[in-house]
């Protein structure tokens, strides 16, 4: 116990000291610009991969930080870098697990790219030609889009046979890097369905 | 040619400690439509260095849900007392002055301690008590003719502007202020809080209770929710009274 609260405190005594020439409001600014702009509601793996490597130079940065505040009392600043760095190494987390998982879910919704649907078996693909008709690839972005003239986005379904499991991510501190793993849950007793606010609860 | 950034100048009372003297920083903030105090004292932090060009420590305040629900940026914004999330540049006299509430202690900067108003809330009973061992069937149904005053009322954040503005809340008087004592109508108000009336009448009673009220008439001026303090404050101190008259006949 005693031995956790020191390294707590010589976290926070090392903290205080840092002298670079970040700014840690700043830093957190361009984290949120990054999530918004690729782990939104509407995500590729594209983007998603992209961000991996954004976050990775986020997290570096993170170390030259510079602090004006050295005081004892009521330091906030510092105490927003040391919840900064918990909140890098979140968007990591949140950024890889999205990234392995090939599928749409509750609201986050990511779209097929071409690259994506070689991969599919001939069940995925035959029900998104079901349910979006044709559809081609934008030649730029590499992204599914109906062919009815609406370039209507094309998202994975969901996929409860490979990812109805529980994520877990450790951070592997060696590498500074998030390491995913799966655990199934118990859903025995109430059969899966999926939330569909189009239509009455038969039940 | 790129028009030049319009600027916005905030002249800050900060102040290191709870025992420290009080003095005053200067800051250039980059102007942008919409632009409001909070949004200010970010843009601060990001770039803490005063008119003089000097690197300073940023500028410390509290804030928390950015849209005039939580109370937690109540600060004294040009002289008045208000939030300072849904204080907006545009509508302020500028340079923009920004002091802590001192009627509060002022743990640092802009940062205040409100506690003696849950203090306060804690004193006046401002709760409603349902948990029991009993099973509660179907609620009972708010009064229709006082619903629209229990939720204007309700809508009290707890920010502590009133106490701010009210000349009877200091050091020179035991006075809860005008937001925890209005609390006690509310909860007055309530078809189960009602039960505990006398209880909340008989501590409004006490030292510091309604009859510290000035009626100076400050705090509905300054009530960030346009609540009716001082209408309020006249109800409750009539129920006060009355509550004094039964408690003579023992009642």
């Amino acid at each position: 116990m005693e031995e956790a609260r020191q390294q707590t405190v010589d976290e926070f005594e090392k903290i205080l000291q840092m002298n670079g020439p970040e700014n840690a409001h700043q830093l957190h600014h361009e984290l949120g610009d990054i999530m918004y702009k690729y782990v939104s509601v509407e995500r590729d793996n594209d983007g998603l991969a992209e961000c991996v490597e954004e976050l990775k130079k986020i997290l570096k940065r993170w170390d030259n930080i510079g602090i004006t505040d050295r005081g004892h009392w009521a330091n906030q600043e510092a105490m927003f870098v040391r919840q900064l760095r918990n909140m890098i190494i979140y968007a990591m987390a949140i950024t890889q697990s999205a990234l392995q998982r090939d599928e749409s879910r509750g609201a986050h919704a990511k779209i097929v790219l071409e690259s994506d649907y070689a991969k599919l078996d001939d069940d995925q693909k035959a029900a998104l030609q079901k349910k979006y008709g044709q559809f081609h690839f934008d030649k730029e972005t590499g992204r599914g889009m109906t062919d009815d003239g609406n370039n209507d986005l094309v998202f994975f379904e969901r996929n409860d046979k490979q990812f109805m499991r529980t994520t877990i991510v450790t951070f592997d501190k060696e590498h500074e890097a998030p390491v995913v793993s799966y655990r199934e849950f118990e859903h025995s007793l109430i059969k899966p369905r999926l939330r569909n606010y189009a239509v009455a609860k038969k039940e | 040619m790129a028009e030049e950034q319009k600027k916005v100048r905030f002249v800050i009372e900060r102040q290191d400690g709870p025992n420290d003297k009080p003095y005053t920083q200067e800051f250039d903030v980059d102007y942008r439509p919409g632009l409001n105090v909070v949004a200010a004292l970010m843009e601060i932090q990001k770039h803490p260095v005063t008119v003089d060009g000097k690197r300073v420590a940023p500028v410390t305040w509290e804030c928390n849900c950015l849209e005039k629900v939580c109370g937690a940026c109540m600060m004294v914004i040009n002289g008045k007392a208000r939030q300072a999330c849904c204080s907006l540049v545009d509508k302020l006299d500028q340079p923009i002055h920004l002091a802590p509430a001192r009627t509060f202690p002022v743990i640092r900067d802009l940062l205040i301690d409100r506690s003696v108003m849950f203090e306060s809330l804690k004193r006046i009973q401002g709760w409603v008590e349902i948990d029991g061992t009993w099973e509660v069937k179907d609620a009972p149904i708010q009064n229709p003719y006082t619903a629209a005053t229990a939720y204007e009322i309700s809508h009290c954040m707890t920010c502590g502007c009133c106490l701010e503005a009210c000349p009877n809340v200091g050091p020179q008087s035991d006075f809860i202020g005008p937001a925890p004592t209005v609390q006690a109508y509310l909860f007055n108000l309530h078809p189960l809080g009602k039960f505990d009336a006398p209880k909340r009448l008989n501590a409004l009673m006490g030292k510091g209770g309604i009859t510290s009220c000035g009626n100076s008439q400050n705090c509905v001026e300054v009530c960030p929710k346009n609540i009716k303090l001082t209408t309020y404050l006249a109800q409750l101190n009539r129920d006060v009274n009355k509550q004094a008259l039964k408690n003579i006949f023992n009642h």
